[in-house]
């Protein structure tokens, strides 16, 4: 009896011990990215058309135009489009980002903003105030060629990638 | 009772169009009110961040949400209230009809409870018994949260109204009575007649 007691205790706590460490796991799968990260990102792919796209779980038409973003990326990577999104959701809400992930699986790489402040904002570009979502265009050149302050389409998205993949080839 | 439409110094230099439009929406309205010290609330011309609130009868029921990402740049009322009242009851109503005035353009209203999620039962019963349309919300972690912060609401001050448009504030109306609801009425009057400039 007693050892059939401890045997379901140990298995609860395998169990316990397995979903704490899976859920740390989870947690890793979203790196975390500074202001000066997502300079020295665009900066390390310079002769490519980069977006970054800042997002939250809670931002609504964040969660909107992101098929859009997809679909543009697809459509152009193999001409030279690379996209970085950037979630702008605290420390505490990595399972609502992972949610995310699994709804859109996006085949571009995700960060977590490493901080959620006035320093970062102005760290990634000015004038921003904290509004999203905010997607930054950079040309081959690793210019910002766009800032936009409200959601974006695939139209206007390929209007503004388009030409800049034609100056870059 | 305390309304400003005065550009503060932080926004002497224009930093884009949108901040243009702002101001340019900010002195039209500055006609029809005078300029006094704010006592709750952004400053006109100051730029709304995103945050998000616990959504209690709205389209996101429930969920954590961003009202001001939601609105993006249409023409709103972002309504902060200390607690439930009477008084409180009275200016939600007075806001759901404004809403229902206008609604057939893109002007939009949110109504929120900064006390925190105790209010969400009488919230809820207040919009099932009046079939309120503009959503009402709450502060997730009350006077505590961050959005307290970032709006500058003053959580001894029963009532703030920010006006905002293309996500900057055009008016700010707080500590009113009910019966000073049009204060809020022809502010809101004066936003709407400059959407688009």
């Amino acid at each position: 009896m007693i050892a059939t007691r401890f045997g379901w205790l140990a298995l609860v706590s395998t169990v316990i011990m397995a979903q704490c460490f899976a859920g740390t796991l989870r947690a890793q799968t979203v790196p975390v990215i500074t202001a000066d990260e997502i300079h020295a990102l665009v900066e390390s792919n310079r002769g490519d058309i980069v977006v970054v796209n800042f997002w939250a779980t809670w931002c609504p038409p964040c969660l909107a135009e992101f098929p859009d973003i997809i679909k543009v990326y697809e459509e152009f990577r193999s001409e030279g489009l690379k996209v970085f999104a950037v979630s702008m959701n605290e420390a505490d809400e990595t399972e609502d980002i992972e949610g995310f992930l699994q709804t859109f699986e996006p085949p571009f790489p995700v960060y977590r903003a490493a901080s959620v402040d006035e320093a970062f904002y102005a760290g990634v570009v000015s004038p921003w105030f904290g509004e999203m979502p905010i997607t930054l265009i950079f040309d081959a050149a690793g210019n910002q060629a766009h800032f936009h302050r409200r959601a974006v389409d695939y139209a206007g998205l390929t209007s503004d990638i388009t030409p800049l993949l034609s100056a870059s080839q | 009772m305390m309304i400003s439409n005065k550009i503060t110094d932080r926004l002497v230099v224009p930093r884009s169009l949108l901040l243009s439009a702002a101001l340019i929406v900010s002195a039209g309205l500055a006609q029809v009110s005078s300029a006094q010290e704010i006592v709750s609330g952004l400053a006109v011309g100051a730029p709304t961040q995103s945050v998000p609130v616990l959504d209690v009868t709205g389209a996101y029921k429930g969920q954590r949400i961003c009202y001001v990402c939601e609105f993006q740049d249409d023409p709103n009322i972002l309504a902060f209230f200390k607690d439930t009242s009477d008084a409180t009851k009275q200016f939600i109503l007075q806001l759901n009809e404004l809403y229902a005035q206008n609604k057939s353009g893109n002007f939009k209203v949110v109504a929120t409870i900064v006390a925190g999620p105790d209010a969400s039962s009488w919230l809820e019963q207040l919009s099932e018994t009046e079939k309120l349309e503009i959503p009402l919300v709450v502060f997730r972690r009350g006077p505590a949260d961050v959005a307290t912060r970032l709006f500058e609401i003053n959580p001894e001050i029963h009532n703030t109204f920010l006006l905002t448009q293309n996500r900057f504030v055009v008016a700010n109306v707080a500590g009113i009575s009910p019966d000073e609801f049009a204060l809020v009425a022809d502010a809101t009057a004066s936003m709407l007649a400059s959407d688009g400039l």
